[in-house]
């Protein structure tokens, strides 16, 4: 008789989500999905409206990456405007990009999977959260809240605003950076990398601790997708798109981001709201990809900036041809992380940051456009369609998420089937199975942990729903 | 005397932002710092280190009217979310992390409906006078005690 565990929620997660386990009659796991249960409409929402507020509404779709969003979506309007922002927009746009990437990062990393990291994956879960790594390791949280805190200040200085804030827009960005902002966001920086440094030996020194989880939560072959500039260096902004297979192989290069539509299609299951992108040569499911931290570090042969070209020169060694195994997310995130900070170092000290020439305006001479960027968990698309007065027609977002949606699936199946014994639920086996989300760090994940008491309650039921086993944590 | 006041919640949320409507109606002091958020993080343990006194404004649609209680800081971390704090479990944070050792107190304000919506309930709005003067008395009395 086939079973089916159920985790629900996974944790409180920026929107909702479930996983369901299926297990065979003699009690192995079959197979695995991850749900996404919510929906929420933002592309609806834009239909009627005229595209210059497109920026303000797209911050609000997301409250860790609105910048992104924000980013994405004035660059459509760029496209619709048909300018280019001036320099000192594109700079400041750069910054800000990095500032947001550097302060997500610091989240997934120090706040939400840290405590897996530096306490273990089967500690208390009482003890295996925020806190409880605030008792533990009071300088390893000081300097990653310092981290997100100086990220989310770039944010603030610029933007008016933490979260949301009201900056991007069609043809470049609403207002100057002043010389005292640019001098406050430089003093963050030596002690940035300092913390950066010190979080990377940390992290390395732990792995060997991980080699089982390492191989089996989320280890498999798949394609890699990501931004790069046209020498193929790291690139978040403005670049092309190139795609490598699991042996390092370029699968596509010099790919144009605004005809993402030519190369990347989307697949949807009954069973969950998130849809499922795909490269389109290779088909459904086929053609499976991932995108964010660690895609981006398989794509680029180079960072360009010396102390992550250093680590980057070290993580490609882990393995002959791209890393394949999703643990190694966090790694990367923290070598982009360090990446950001030199870059914005480097755009404080250009002057023509400071220009006060920020926005180039003009009536829409397009109809439609794409803009992109690399937003923190991968490679973000806006596609917008406008009417000849502006209001907006249809827009589409491919986001990070949905493109790794089938590589979460496949890495919360192999950690289930490697790490769940139905027969026997315990909290540290079904942690592994969340852990394996965690690294992909899916804007769901915003909320997969917990300060304390984790409100996961999984249960196991056979065929009619009779209740075999519970596990709960609240 | 060194004061933060901080008014949380979301003004696009009808009466979710009543406690930025009461620290609307602070008179300025010395010494008082105000710092409006939609919701407490990590990040703001380390700006409540030096301050002598905390406030928290916060809405409750719990509370009939409004009243100012004195924090006690929980023994086991407490609230959820590392991305979404109570009040005591940030005093929490800021205690073991960077040595917080003022008085901590939290204004429960009046609050029902938390629809999308700029305006506050009449409801909530009736009670504003009266949170903005207790926090005023509080403010003025640790004035008057630690010039």
């Amino acid at each position: 008789m086939s079973e089916r565990i159920v985790i629900h929620p996974v944790t409180r997660i920026e929107g909702h989500a479930k996983i369901s386990i299926y297990v065979d009659a003699a009690g192995e796991v079959e197979s695995a999905q991850f749900h996404v249960t919510e929906f929420r409409g933002f592309e609806k929402i834009c239909e009627g409206r005229p595209f210059h507020e497109m920026p303000g509404l797209m911050s609000r779709v997301c409250g860790i990456c609105p910048v992104s969003h924000v980013l994405a979506s004035s660059k459509a309007g760029d496209g619709l405007l048909g300018v280019d922002p001036p320099p000192a927009a594109v700079l400041q746009r750069r910054l800000v990009n990095y500032a947001q990437l550097l302060q997500s990062h610091a989240l997934s990393f120090f706040h939400l999977s840290s405590p897996d990291l530096l306490l273990g994956l089967d500690s208390p879960p009482e003890k295996r959260n925020f806190f409880g790594l605030v008792e533990r390791e009071p300088d390893f949280i000081r300097r990653g809240i310092r981290l997100r805190q100086f990220g989310q200040r770039v944010i603030e200085l610029a933007g008016g605003k933490r979260v949301h804030p009201t900056w991007g827009a069609p043809g470049g960005v609403q207002r100057p950076l002043s010389k005292e902002a640019r001098d406050e966001m430089a003093g963050w920086v030596r002690e940035s990398i300092e913390s950066l440094q010190m979080a990377l030996g940390r992290l390395k020194s732990l792995l060997d601790s991980f080699q089982e989880e390492v191989q089996h939560m989320g280890n498999f072959p798949s394609l890699f997708l990501g931004t790069v500039t046209p020498d193929g260096g790291l690139e978040y902004y403005d670049g092309v798109i190139r795609i490598v297979d699991s042996e390092g192989n370029i699968v596509a290069d010099r790919l144009d981001p605004r005809r993402y539509n030519t190369f990347i299609e989307e697949a949807s299951e009954e069973w969950t709201f998130i849809k499922f992108a795909y490269y389109k040569p290779l088909g459904y499911p086929g053609g499976k990809y991932r995108v964010g931290p660690l895609a981006r570090l398989n794509v680029a042969q180079h960072a360009g900036t010396p102390l992550a070209d250093r680590e980057l020169r070290e993580f490609k060694q882990r393995s002959r041809g791209a890393v394949c195994e999703s643990f190694h997310y966090h790694l990367a995130r923290l070598i982009e992380m360090l990446h950001a900070v030199e870059r914005m170092e480097e755009l404080l000290n250009d002057p023509e940051l400071l220009g006060e020439d920020v926005r180039a305006r003009a009536l829409p001479n397009r109809r439609e456009a794409v803009g992109s960027c690399e937003a923190p968990r991968g490679t973000l698309f806006h596609h917008y369609t406008i009417d000849r007065d502006g209001t907006m027609r249809k827009a589409n977002l491919l986001i990070a998420t949905g493109q790794n949606n089938q590589a979460m699936n496949i890495a919360v199946e192999q950690a289930a089937r490697r790490f769940v014994r139905p027969g026997k639920l315990s909290e540290g086996m079904l942690n592994r199975v969340e852990a394996a989300i965690r690294c992909f760090d899916p804007c769901l994940s915003c909320s997969t942990h917990a300060i304390g008491q984790m409100p996961l309650v999984v249960e196991l039921r056979d065929k009619t729903g009779r209740l075999l086993d519970r596990v709960s944590r609240s | 005397m060194s004061a933060l006041v901080i008014a949380i919640g979301n003004r696009l949320r009808a009466d979710d932002g009543v406690g930025h409507h009461v620290a609307d109606l602070l008179d300025p002091m010395p010494g008082v710092t105000l710092l409006r958020v939609h919701q407490l993080t990590p990040e703001i343990a380390a700006g409540m280190q030096s301050a002598e006194t905390v406030i928290f404004l916060d809405a409750d649609p719990g509370a009939d009217v409004p009243s100012l209680d004195r924090i006690a800081e929980p023994a086991e971390g407490g609230g959820p979310f590392s991305h979404s704090m109570n009040p005591a479990t940030l005093v929490a944070l800021s205690a073991r992390l960077y040595g917080f050792r003022g008085e901590a107190w939290l204004c429960r304000l009046y609050a029902r409906d938390f629809s999308a919506s700029p305006e506050i309930s009449p409801e909530a709005a009736a009670h504003l006078q009266e949170g903005a003067r207790l926090v005023q008395q509080l403010l003025e009395a640790r004035c008057t005690s630690r010039p």
